[in-house]
């Protein structure tokens, strides 16, 4: 089974600062398997994302998916991202197909299997719609048909569901869970919400941030699909969010000491006592 | 409603009609001239669509390169820009030393008052094209050519559209000042402009700026605005 996608001990270091995004972090997903990396904002979890889809290359570290290295994107990594990127002058169903396209696949064959990856994403109804005459959820819907169609080994989503409603990220969540039982492809995830990382986790990678490495990993050894609302779902949920919130406390408190200095009682009263003297 | 206070105007104060013409005598001019604007109109247009078509691809191509090749942006950009701003019929006396009074004169100055505004819109609405797209072109496989193809020239379509409206304009005010100073052979609209303006026929004068600004009302309104519409409804801008 293909979808072994490993990143060994990788750093990457902003173009602009000599801070680490990421500092020597190694993430392995097995094939089949849902990991979801979740971190504070600056944690560097969509430069790990970049990093796995070839978008960027890592300043030391390996990455490689069954083995070979990783050196451009390309549709055995199938990337969904946050801001969609579909093309705007292209129907759902011209999007959709642009991989197969691109592949040489036979026009009768992508009809087949636009039609068969648009009934996965529960979008057979929208085919002939425009980008923007669609809804935001349904706009990542099309955007993972897109992805899916190629059959990637693994599938890359950063922060996919951030700009959706929360009704709509709900419905998201449980599409893409039944999508994924179906097709057992190993999936990296990125995003910031604790509740959508153990929804949606076979393991949850937190990283912390400046430097960005991980800081915990927790297996999440509940059945799928979840009911999102269970109690053990919860309490993961809650043992995270702590993680996390140190996590912040921690680096506040880390840049807040490098200029800001606690103020004496002293400095907010008039020491000499003369005030108004000089009038 | 604006041509009549115009005429109710001239008619009120009595402005002598060698000086500034009514509605009335440009009308009467645009018939007495119609034997002569008709061709003219002709030749005008048929050097608009052979010039622009030229400055098209050379404006859009040039546009293209300075997107690309960012140390020649960076050179030759400023330039571009400066060069927009020369009027266009300064180009004049440096295409008849080059050319003499003919047509490619003609072109040339059609081509130089047009194309480097082409390419700067053309730059700068390339430069719109969200990075997303290569990103997404690159995982789909969209590779070199391909990229090229399906992905950037779809996605300037709309900055396509805008150069191209903005080219027009340039062109057509190139043109037309070009026919005013070059006496070629064939005679245009600028050409029957100067001819008035020789025989002190102040109705004649309007009479052929009023044609000249109805050809670029009409083609900006009926043609380009339009199509800039109907890219940006697809692109849902």
């Amino acid at each position: 089974m293909t979808g072994h996608l490993e990143l060994i001990s990788v750093s990457k270091k902003f173009a602009a600062a000599q801070m680490h995004a990421l500092q020597n972090v190694s993430v392995t997903c097995q094939p089949g398997e849902f990991v979801v990396v979740v971190g504070p904002s600056g944690c560097g979890k969509s430069t790990l994302l970049n990093l796995a889809a070839g978008m960027a290359l890592p300043d030391s570290g390996s990455v490689t998916l069954d083995g070979k290295p990783v050196t451009a994107p390309g549709p055995d990594r199938a990337v969904v991202f946050q801001e969609h990127g579909l093309f705007p002058w292209l129907t759902a169903s011209e999007n959709v197909e642009f991989g197969l396209k691109m592949q040489g696949v036979s026009r009768s064959e992508r009809e087949d299997r636009v039609a068969a990856a648009l009934r996965m994403v529960h979008l057979s109804h929208s085919s002939k719609k425009l980008i923007h005459e669609l809804s935001g959820g349904m706009r990542q819907r099309v955007a993972i048909a897109r992805a899916m169609i190629l059959d990637p080994a693994v599938l890359l989503m950063d922060e996919p569901f951030a700009a959706l409603d929360a009704q709509t990220r709900t419905l998201m969540h449980a599409q893409l869970q039944e999508l994924w039982s179906q097709t057992r492809k190993t999936i990296l995830f990125v995003t910031h919400s604790v509740g959508e990382a153990v929804r949606l986790a076979d393991r949850v990678i937190v990283l912390h941030a400046h430097p960005g490495r991980v800081r915990r990993e927790i297996k999440i050894e509940l059945p799928h699909p979840r009911n999102f609302d269970g109690r053990e779902i919860s309490e993961i949920a809650r043992l995270v969010r702590n993680e996390i919130e140190d996590e912040v406390n921690r680096v506040n408190k880390q840049l807040a000491d490098d200029f800001w200095k606690p103020v004496k009682p002293t400095d907010l009263v008039d020491v000499a006592g003369d005030m108004g003297s000089g009038i | 409603m604006l041509l009549g206070i115009w005429e109710a105007a001239f008619r009120l104060i009595g402005w002598r009609d060698y000086l500034f013409p009514a509605p009335s005598h440009i009308a009467r001019a645009m018939i007495d001239l119609a034997g002569q604007l008709g061709p003219a109109l002709l030749v005008s247009l048929a050097r608009l669509a052979g010039g622009f078509a030229i400055s098209l691809t050379l404006g859009a191509t040039a546009g293209l390169i300075l997107w690309r090749v960012n140390t020649l942006n960076r050179a030759m950009g400023p330039l571009f820009l400066g060069i927009q701003t020369l009027p266009s019929v300064c180009w004049v006396p440096l295409a008849v030393l080059a050319f003499g009074i003919n047509e490619a004169a003609m072109m040339f100055v059609l081509v130089m008052g047009s194309s480097f505004a082409i390419a700067i819109a053309m730059r700068d609405g390339l430069n719109t094209v969200p990075r997303i797209y290569h990103h997404a072109g690159a995982m789909l496989g969209a590779r070199g050519l391909a990229y090229y193809r399906y992905i950037l020239l779809p996605a300037s379509t709309p900055a396509f559209a805008s150069s191209l409206r903005q080219g027009f304009s340039f062109a057509w005010r190139s043109l037309m000042g070009g026919e005013l100073i070059l006496a070629t052979r064939t005679h245009g609209l600028g050409y029957l402009l100067e001819l008035g303006r020789s025989f002190a026929d102040v109705a004649q004068v309007v009479a052929v700026m009023v044609v000249m600004i109805a050809i670029g009302m009409t083609v900006d309104r009926l043609l380009l605005a339009p199509l800039e519409r109907r890219v940006h409804r697809r692109f849902g801008l």
